[in-house]
């Protein structure tokens, strides 16, 4: 994929957007129903504005554990042994770092119809990449804006990988790339539909290989790092619900966020919630 | 009861006869006995009450869609989410006995309406019901594969609820045409409970047809729903707009895709025709490719095809929900599926059973597209995917594959020893 | 279960007791053959029906005419012919009912004949009986039709084979030969407080069969056939765990039925004098080789071989067909071949049952403890 190219093409769909509406695109909106619901779940339910009127701030914040992180067990690994033995494949379901900081929790705005401003549309890139290395999927949690984004599949490893999800309601995926260095170890996937939660990636030669994909419509979605911080950048103004989730419990349900969920007025300034602690139980240890 | 008295009754004529006061000779060759003593005869009134308690429950009752509630706690749905699901499914897709078509989804009601309901004929003689007639007893009323018998059977009938089918000729995951649907009916699944249904009209099988990727796309529209309401609170009471948008269109859209850009989607496999030579070339081909390991097929189906590959714990995607880590989770889990985990079994070659047929085209596609819903990965190119295999591989794969089947025995071997035509057509399968 | 073989034993008790002395010949030998006759003809109409009755479900044609007891408005017996043989369903059903007519018809002329031809009280009732459940039959078939309802099938498909095994009953109490070995004369009238009088004899007749094991095994085939109804008349919307213990439930009873036959004929094996149930046991025993092999049959014809089979057996790339002639034939026939077995069943029972006739010297038969009968 030529990336260069694929920025170009999607900022020419941007700017049609902002015309009046071509006779083709009156034909879609009005046209045949067969014509119309094909094209429905490509024909992006998202609207455009210009940054200087709508542009709000953004929202930050950082993931602190509180408590004695478990131990990462070790997971068993008894397929491809030669290839895979040799590194320390660990449990990935909780990531915290030195400093406390929790990983991998998803942070995204879960109302519907979220304008999207353009520059955060032009910013994102065209594909989100999901590596095979190590034996294990790169990175562990992904989260995707389907009407620009692709998801961009690639296989480091020396031996075949598999990737394997089955969206809600979206087409499934079972595909077999071939070892590296070589041709196809590589794909690329689309969704036609956003997903109101991650579902799970997996390898079918390795079970435990795992990893985490968020389908939205819009691109308000963030991935706490390993220190935990987390941006939702460029959001608009307007009151926005935000959705924790993690993939030890799903919604991640917090003091003030019941439910995983909060909503949160966006005027004009960067919100920054500071540190939000974890408990052991929240993300549910020791239960 | 019936027994007991028979016997009873039989066994007291043998030799009691004569215990009877009224069983001499002469008293019972009298007249025709009056009425009454018919009518306070024991078996009369056992005949009545019988009818009565039976008569009171043959009104017909309609039976619902049941929610789908696999591998959720029941407890977890409140009553008033499983209402609005309820009502607005029964709005946008009517009942098993009155199927409504939400506006713009590509289903034929007339097709429709002949599958649903229940069995029987009006009186006009046209049927109804044949879904509950030819289907329902291994898919169930709701298509959830969990009819009756579900149980019995091994692999578990098809739950069209999640709209993932084994059997197609489509790629990407993109849903099963007509067509394709139409082939697994008429030739059935060789090897499962999955029967052929070619004695059915053509007319029948369109309705069955059309009925299952009703219950499909209701069923993924339920999917939806539950994931909306339940596990994500949306507000009631539901927007039947908003379910229209959101639910209900997305996966017409899905089944649309196929149909209307087969160009992209659909695969036709064009069987090479091959001299003997170049027949044993490809199957050596094929099987330095079946052991290399650009597609591990040897990991499931083993190093010689005998099915004992290393990966020996294999689940389809309706049972891998139910397999928890531990034991007891599993046994936890089970609570709450309708049927049992069942393990999957990746396919022994040398038995020359293929479920989704043994003609060279079906093993292509198979091997091509892989077996949605289970861990049989798709090969071939699609849409964003290169694929590990180009078409002319496949083909070697698909000689190698068939030429091992009943490679055991002496006449296996001939068949395996064929020309390429011969190979297919000889190697047990149903034909279409 | 318990309380039917408590009330048999009972009343197989009261008939041991010596007030049979009053027991006049059970009918005249040289009356008509006429009941008998029409018993059979029965008989061979029931079985026949039953057959029908099995395809319907088969073929799940149970609702092919919507109405009854008219056919599609017709009078059953005016229903023109070509739309009788049009489509296979309606054929199917509309057979079974006119053939269902015909036995309803039979039944009331063999209840006359009965009444006309045969003294003794105890036929004439069961005649009556007859007549009872065949009304029953047609009505619980009719009311299955016009309710829409399955549950109504099903026990019209349990009712049939106890009316098949009245009928048949009824053939072997007005057969010659059972009324032959009924009028000689016997010795019935002696007391059985005479142990010495049977005992002196060594050809005791019918005395070592015990009741239980003759009763079981009309009982245990019913029970079987009951079961086997419940896997073919499940409503759809029944959950699946319910024809998984139906199924156990029915394998169970199907490995019971060889144990039970095998123990009654390892009891009359050697007796010079059960000649006649020996002779009806060795004829169960070979229906019901044919009915298990039907049975094993049945389950690959519907669900196809079972995953052991496959694994530790063959693997047989069969593919089941949807009413194919195959699944169709084997499966009625398993049905059907459960009421002839049930008809096995009862005449063996009859004649091990039997009250000493000719062969027998003793009135107590059955009941009487072995210690007792060695004694001597």
């Amino acid at each position: 994929m030529d990336s260069a190219s694929g920025s170009e093409s999607g900022r020419q769909v941007f700017r049609k957007h902002t015309r009046p509406w071509s006779r083709r695109q009156w034909l879609q909106a009005t046209g045949a129903p067969l014509v119309a619901a094909t094209s429905l779940p490509l024909m992006a339910p998202w609207h455009y504005v210009a940054a200087s009127e709508h542009y709000g701030g953004s929202v930050r914040g950082r993931f602190i554990f509180r408590g004695t992180p478990p131990e990462r067990k070790k997971l068993t690994v008894d397929k491809d042994v030669d290839c895979c033995g040799k590194f320390d494949i660990r449990d990935e379901s909780l990531m915290v770092d030195a400093g406390g900081g929790v990983a991998n929790v998803y942070i995204y705005v879960r109302s519907r119809d979220v304008p999207v401003c353009v520059s955060v549309a032009e910013s994102s890139a065209r594909q989100v990449v999901l590596d095979n290395r190590d034996c294990i999927f790169k990175p562990h949690c992904l989260a995707i804006w389907r009407l620009r984004q692709e998801l961009y599949i690639v296989n480091s490893d020396p031996i075949a990988q598999n990737v394997a999800f089955a969206p809600l309601g979206d087409l499934p995926a079972n595909i077999v790339l071939a070892p590296a260095p070589g041709d196809n170890t590589e794909a690329t996937w689309r969704f036609r539909r956003g997903q109101s939660q991650p579902f799970d990636i997996r390898c079918n030669y390795h079970p435990w290989e795992k990893a985490y994909l968020l389908v939205r419509d819009n691109p308000y979605f963030a991935i706490s790092r390993d220190d935990g911080r987390f941006e939702l950048a460029g959001l608009p103004v307007g009151r926005w619900e935000l959705q924790l989730w993690h993939e030890r419990v799903g919604h991640l349900q917090l003091p003030e966020w019941s439910q995983g969920r909060r909503t949160l007025t966006i005027t004009g300034e960067d919100i920054d919630l500071g540190d939000i602690p974890l408990l052991p139980r929240d993300v549910g240890i020791g239960q | 009861m019936f027994a007991m008295k028979h016997n009873r009754v039989s066994n007291h004529k043998d030799t009691a006869d004569g215990l009877s006061p009224k069983a001499d000779g002469s008293a019972t060759r009298r007249a025709w006995p009056p009425s009454f003593q018919i009518a306070s005869h024991p078996m009369v009134a056992w005949a009545t009450v019988i009818l009565l308690i039976l008569g009171g429950c043959s009104s017909y009752k309609p039976p619902d869609f049941k929610l789908n509630l696999e591998g959720r706690d029941p407890a977890t749905v409140k009553p008033v989410q499983r209402e609005a699901i309820e009502e607005v499914l029964t709005v946008l897709f009517g009942t098993p006995d009155d199927p409504h078509v939400p506006s713009g989804v590509d289903l034929d009601l007339a097709l429709l309406k002949k599958a649903a309901g229940p069995i029987g004929r009006d009186f006009t003689g046209n049927e109804r019901g044949l879904y509950r007639k030819h289907c329902a007893v291994c898919h169930g009323i709701s298509g959830d594969g969990a009819g009756p018998i579900a149980e019995m059977l091994n692999p578990y009938p098809r739950d069209f609820r999640n709209g993932v089918f084994k059997y197609t000729s489509v790629a990407g995951g993109a849903k099963p045409l007509r067509s394709d649907l139409l082939r697994t009916l008429n030739r059935g699944l060789p090897g499962t409970g999955m029967p052929s249904f070619s004695p059915l009209s053509q007319e029948d099988l369109a309705a069955l047809v059309e009925y299952v990727r009703y219950l499909s796309i209701r069923g993924e529209t339920e999917l939806f729903l539950l994931r909306a309401v339940v596990d994500e609170n949306e507000p009631l009471p539901l927007r039947k707009q908003f379910v229209l948008d959101e639910g209900v269109r997305p996966v017409d859209a899905m089944w649309r895709l196929a149909e209307e850009e087969p160009e992209k989607y659909v695969v036709v496999p064009q069987r090479p025709r091959l001299s003997p030579e170049e027949l044993a070339a490809a199957i050596e081909r094929g099987k330095t490719l079946y052991q290399e390991t650009r597609a591990q097929c040897t990991k499931c189906h083993g190093p010689e095809g005998r099915g004992d590959g290393s990966e020996s714990e294999l689940y389809d995607d309706w049972n891998k929900l139910k397999k928890g880590i531990t034991e007891e989770q599993t046994h936890q889990l089970a609570r709450w599926f309708s049927l049992p985990l069942q393990p999957l079994r990746p396919r022994n070659f040398e038995d020359g059973l293929f479920h989704g047929g043994g003609q060279p085209e079906d093993i292509y596609l198979r091997i091509y597209l892989g077996i949605p819903g289970t861990p049989m990965p798709a090969a071939g190119p699609a849409p964003g995917t290169p694929g590990v295999f180009q078409s002319q591989e496949i083909w070697d794969l698909t000689s190698y594959v068939l030429s091992l089947s009943h490679r055991g025995t002496e006449t296996g071997r001939k068949v395996a020893d064929r020309t390429g035509n011969k190979l297919s057509s000889e190697s047990g399968m149903a034909r279409e | 279960m318990n309380t039917t073989h408590s009330d048999s034993n009972s009343s197989l008790k009261r008939t041991g007791e010596p007030s049979a002395a009053t027991a006049p010949s059970a009918c005249n030998p040289q009356s008509p053959q006429l009941p008998h006759r029409l018993a059979w003809a029965l008989m061979a109409t029931v079985f026949p029906l039953i057959w029908m009755g099995g395809l319907v479900t088969t073929y799940n044609a149970g609702m092919a005419v919507p109405d009854w007891p008219n056919t599609y408005g017709y009078n059953l017996f005016l229903y023109p012919i070509e739309s009788w043989l049009k489509t296979w369903d309606v054929f199917l059903e509309h057979s079974h009912r006119l053939i269902g007519a015909t036995a309803g018809l039979l039944t009331i002329a063999l209840l006359w004949s009965l009444w006309v031809h045969d003294r003794r009280a105890v036929l004439k009732r069961l005649g009556m009986v007859d007549l009872i459940a065949v009304s029953l039959q047609g009505v619980l078939g009719g009311l299955r039709v016009v309710g829409q309802e399955i549950l109504l099938a099903n026990v019209h498909g349990c009712v049939a084979p106890l009316f098949f095994a009245l009928t048949v009953s009824l053939t072997v109490l007005t057969s010659p030969r059972w009324r032959y070995h009924a009028s000689r004369p016997n010795h019935a009238s002696r007391p059985t407080s005479e142990p010495t009088a049977s005992l002196s004899i060594p050809r005791v007749g019918q005395q070592n069969i015990p009741a239980a094991v003759s009763l079981a095994l009309p009982l245990v085939t019913y029970g079987q056939i009951v079961l086997g109804a419940q896997l073919r008349h499940l409503p759809p919307a029944l959950p699946p765990g319910w024809s998984f213990w139906w199924t156990i439930l029915h394998l169970s009873f199907a490995g019971l039925l060889p144990i039970l036959w095998g123990i009654s004929y390892w009891r009359i094996r050697s007796l010079p004098s059960a000649t006649i149930p020996r002779r009806w046991l060795q004829a169960f025993g070979w229906v019901l080789a044919v009915q298990i092999t039907l049975g094993l049959a049945t389950w690959v014809v519907n669900y196809n071989f079972p995953r052991w089979f496959q694994d530790w057996v063959a693997v047989i790339p069969y593919t089941i067909v949807h009413g194919g002639l195959l699944q169709a034939v084997v499966t009625t026939a398993h049905t059907a071949t459960g009421s002839l077995l049930l008809a096995f069943a009862v005449v063996y029972a009859h004649w091990a049952l039997r009250p000493a006739g000719a062969e027998g010297r003793s009135h107590s038969l059955i009941q009487r403890p072995r210690s007792e009968l060695h004694s001597g």
